[in-house]
């Protein structure tokens, strides 16, 4: 069978710079696009839709043989997900504040701005982990067990 | 905490990372990090580390002040 004999990454770090690199790749094509299609430029965001298929990148077969998630990977993801747990409980207080803020307190929140808010968010933390995951994958001290 | 795994690796027979990291269940990533003293590893994978080359853990991983000290005393 027909497999990469090696993997300069983990599979963790695959998957992290698949998910910032289908992110980046929407951002740019908004920024590209908005001077020619404006609005529909947005459309660019869609790709963010491939973002489930990062799974992939744990199919035993694809790749060497061995583990496909070993006791580093447990500690990178562990710490990458202490500061985007903050982040995101962050965001999502400021989430809470916001309307208050920008509308008045007798004010009222469009009801496409809840779901829209709770992508965004949902998109951050993919990111922060993403990066996070990257750059503890590749930083220069050790890692505490 | 340093190690000497590049050098048992070596020692016995030339062995890849990717053979080590086979036999004691880790990724190739995990033996780099581990030979570039990026990375502390649990108590099982040091005691693997050690069973894979026949030795003791102490004569596999070591205590910076205490390399020093047995150095300065050697």
């Amino acid at each position: 069978m027909l497999y990469i004999q090696e993997l300069t990454m983990t599979r963790t770090e695959c998957h992290a710079w698949f998910n910032v690199a289908i992110y980046m790749t929407g951002l740019i094509g908004l920024a590209v696009g908005w001077p020619m299609f404006h609005w529909a430029a947005f459309w660019s965001l869609a790709v963010w839709g491939l973002m489930p298929f990062g799974l992939l990148f744990y199919i035993p077969w694809w790749g060497p043989p061995g583990p496909l998630f070993d006791e580093r990977d447990r500690e990178i993801v562990r710490r990458a997900l202490q500061i985007t747990t903050h982040v995101f409980w962050w965001a999502a207080a400021g989430g809470c504040w916001l309307p208050f803020l920008i509308y008045g307190i007798q004010g009222h929140v469009p009801a496409c701005a809840v779901s829209f808010y709770s992508l965004g968010v949902g998109l951050l933390w993919i990111l922060l982990f993403s990066m996070r995951i990257i750059v503890l994958s590749r930083r220069d001290r050790p890692v505490a067990a | 905490l340093t190690n000497e795994i590049r050098r048992l690796r070596f020692e016995n027979g030339e062995m890849t990372q990717e053979s080590l990291a086979q036999s004691v269940g880790v990724t190739r990533q995990t033996i780099i990090a581990l030979e570039a003293n990026r990375y502390v590893p649990s108590l099982l994978l040091a005691l693997r580390i050690a069973e894979a080359f026949d030795c003791r853990v102490e004569e596999v991983f070591k205590m910076r002040a205490l390399q020093r000290k047995e150095k300065l005393e050697g």
